[in-house]
C-alpha cells in the first residue's frame, strides 16, 4: 500500500517535468515563481572563488571563499558547511601550495599574535628559575621559533636530562638558575609541560657565569667563564654558536 | 497630571491646526501613546543614543582586549584577557576541556547602577545568573579549535542600568572579544523591544520597565540571523509577538552597523599608526 502511493505522489509531483540531476526548483524571491536553477557542487570547485581578496579587510563572519579538498581555512578563520568565514578582524591572506594543490585562506592581525601553545614533541626556549634535587622548574619562552605573549611553565625531571646513564645525571650539574636551555616537551603534566632534553641538540644554550659573562661551552659537560676561567659542568646542547666563533682568537 | 478635558478638537476654532490643538488640550503623559509617542519623546522605533569605543584601557603584555557601550543611560564595560594558557586547575579537569577553549565570566553590576543602593553585588545571584548565561551564549559563538586549550576571561561592569542591560552586555562583550582577538563565529548582536497599547516599541528604558511592560530581549548571529538568546520578561500576548520580534530583529540589524562602524574606524587607525612608524623607522 505504502509503495503505491508513495509512487502515485512522485508522479504528480514530478507531472511533465524531467528529473535531471543536478538540478533544483527554488522559489525565485522576485517573481515568486519557482525556477529551475542549477546545483553548485562545491566540492568540485577547483577556481578559487573569492568573495574577499588578499589583503582587504575583513570582519567576523565575513564570507571568504568556497571550502573543499582544494581550499582551507587557516588561522583566523573557519570552515563552515563548505564556506570559508573569517573569525577575527584583520586582512586576508591567500597562500598558495602548488604541490599539493592546496590554497590556504586565513586572517592575520598586525601586532597580534595568534594564541600558541607548546604540543608533545614541538622544541621549547626556556629559562631555568629554580631548581631541586629531582626537578628544574622552567619557563617557556618560545615555541619553536615563535616568541609567546605570555610564559608557562615546564619542568625538566632528573631522569630525562640524558640520553645516556639516565641514573647518574644530576640536576645541579647539568643546569643553573637563569639558563636559557633547549627542551622538547613530552607530556603535560599537572598544570606544567614535562620536558626532555635526552638530545644532543637539546641542552643548555647560553649561560652566565658568576662573574657576569657568557660562557663559553668547552666540552660537551662543561662550560668556562672567558674571564675568570671558572668551570662549571652543563649538560650542553651540540649547536654551533656564531657569536662564540666570532669572538675566538685566531 | 491634569485630568483630559472633554472637550474634542470640533470644539476649538476652525484656524487652530489639528495636531497642534490634540497636543494642548489633550494629551497628557498618561494617553502620550495616541501620538504614537513614549514617555522620553521617542517614537516606538526609535533607539536611544549609542555610544561605543573599542580598546578603552590600555592593554597588558598578556594581550587582551576592552570596550565600553552605552545605549540612553546604560552603560557597560566589558574587558576580554586572553587567550592565554589555562590555569593548572581547570588544565586537570580532563582531556575533554583539552580541544576546547575555557571561558570564565564574571559580571558585576556597580552599587550605584539602579535606583535602590547596593552594598555590593560581586557574587549575589543575579549577578551568577547574569555570567551564567552570557557565558553559555558566548561559549556557542566562539570558534574553539582556533585557539584550543586556552583560556579566555571576559569581565563585564554594568555602570548604569537603564533598560536593556542584558542586550547591552552582549553588544559590549562582542567588542571586547573582537578587539581582543578571540575566535568569533559571528558578530553577535542583541537589542530589546517591548509592546504596549498594541504597540510595538524597540529599545525598552527603565521607565517603560517599571510601568510592567513585557522585555524581550533578542540576540542574533548577525550574517546568519541565527538566533542565539531570546528572552522576555513579564507576559506577552501571543499574536503581538511576531510584531515585537520583527522590531527587535530590525534593530539588532541597527546595532550592528552601529558595531561595524566602530570596527572600521579603530581599526583603520590602528594601521594608519603602525604605516606611520613604519614610515618612520626608514627615514
Amino acid at each position: 500500500m505504502n509503495s503505491s502511493i508513495s509512487t502515485e505522489n512522485k508522479s504528480v509531483a514530478g507531472e511533465g517535468i524531467k528529473e535531471d540531476e543536478g538540478y533544483e526548483w527554488v522559489i525565485d524571491e522576485e517573481e515568486g515563481v519557482p525556477k529551475r536553477k542549477k546545483i553548485e557542487d562545491r566540492t568540485k570547485v577547483r577556481v578559487l572563488n573569492v568573495q574577499a581578496n588578499d589583503g582587504t579587510f575583513v570582519m567576523p563572519g565575513q564570507k571568504l571563499a568556497v571550502a573543499n579538498e582544494y581550499f582551507e581555512a587557516g588561522e583566523g578563520a573557519y570552515e563552515f558547511a563548505n564556506v570559508i568565514y573569517a573569525a577575527i578582524v584583520g586582512k586576508v591572506c591567500i597562500e598558495k601550495f602548488p604541490e599539493q594543490e592546496l590554497t590556504v585562506v586565513s586572517v592575520k592581525r598586525k601586532g597580534k599574535a595568534p594564541f600558541i601553545s607548546p604540543t608533545i614533541g614541538s622544541i621549547v626556549t626556556c629559562t631555568v628559575v629554580n631548581r631541586t634535587y629531582g626537578l628544574a622548574r622552567c619557563l617557556i619562552t618560545h615555541v619553536e621559533d615563535v616568541e609567546l605573549d605570555d610564559t608557562m611553565r615546564g619542568i625538566i625531571r632528573r631522569e630525562y636530562i640524558t640520553d645516556k646513564n639516565r641514573d647518574a645525571a644530576e640536576i645541579q650539574s647539568s643546569f643553573g638558575v637563569g639558563d636559557i636551555i633547549l627542551a622538547r616537551v613530552v607530556g603535560i603534566g599537572e598544570g606544567d609541560f614535562i620536558m626532555s632534553t635526552s638530545e644532543d641538540a637539546l641542552g643548555v644554550a647560553s649561560a652566565t657565569s658568576p662573574a657576569g659573562y657568557q660562557m663559553i661551552p668547552i666540552d660537551w659537560t662543561t662550560m668556562e667563564c672567558p674571564v675568570s676561567k671558572a668551570r662549571v659542568s652543563r649538560k650542553v646542547a651540540k649547536i654551533v654558536q656564531p657569536q662564540i666563533l666570532k669572538s675566538e682568537p685566531s | 497630571m491634569f485630568c483630559t478635558q472633554g472637550a474634542g478638537s470640533h470644539s476649538l476654532p476652525v484656524s487652530w491646526p489639528e495636531t497642534y490643538g490634540k497636543m494642548s488640550r489633550q494629551t497628557t503623559v498618561d494617553n502620550l501613546w495616541t501620538q504614537n509617542i513614549r514617555p522620553d519623546g521617542r517614537s516606538p522605533t526609535e533607539m536611544r543614543q549609542i555610544k561605543c569605543s573599542m580598546g578603552v584601557f590600555d592593554k597588558d603584555k598578556g594581550g587582551g582586549g576592552s570596550a565600553y557601550f552605552q545605549i540612553g543611560n546604560t552603560k557597560a564595560v566589558a574587558t576580554v584577557y586572553g587567550p592565554h594558557e589555562g590555569r593548572a586547575s581547570q588544565k586537570k579537569v580532563g582531556a575533554a576541556n583539552q580541544d576546547k577553549m575555557t571561558v570564565n565570566f564574571e559580571y558585576s553590576s556597580a552599587c550605584f547602577s539602579t535606583n535602590d543602593r547596593k552594598t555590593s553585588t560581586k557574587a549575589d545571584r543575579k549577578s551568577m545568573e547574569m555570567s551564567c548565561r552570557l557565558k553559555s551564549i558566548m561559549d556557542n559563538v566562539f570558534v574553539h579549535h582556533l585557539s584550543e586549550g586556552s583560556q579566555v576571561d571576559i569581565y563585564i561592569e554594568l555602570i548604569q542600568d537603564d533598560g536593556g542591560a542584558y542586550a547591552a552586555c552582549i553588544n559590549a562583550v562582542t567588542l571586547a572579544c573582537i578587539d581582543a582577538g578571540v575566535p568569533l563565529q559571528d558578530f553577535v548582536v542583541a537589542c530589546s523591544a517591548t509592546m504596549a497599547h498594541g504597540i510595538p516599541m524597540i529599545d525598552i528604558s527603565a521607565a517603560e520597565k517599571s510601568t510592567g511592560m513585557p522585555e524581550l530581549t533578542l540576540g542574533i548571529l548577525s550574517k546568519s540571523k541565527e538566533i542565539v538568546v531570546m528572552e522576555q520578561n513579564n507576559l506577552l500576548k501571543l499574536i503581538y509577538f511576531s510584531d515585537v520580534l520583527n522590531l527587535a530583529l530590525d534593530g539588532c540589524q541597527r546595532m550592528l552597523q552601529v558595531l561595524e562602524e566602530t570596527c572600521y574606524h579603530k581599526f583603520s587607525l590602528l594601521q594608519r599608526v603602525i604605516e606611520a612608524n613604519l614610515r618612520r623607522e626608514r627615514t
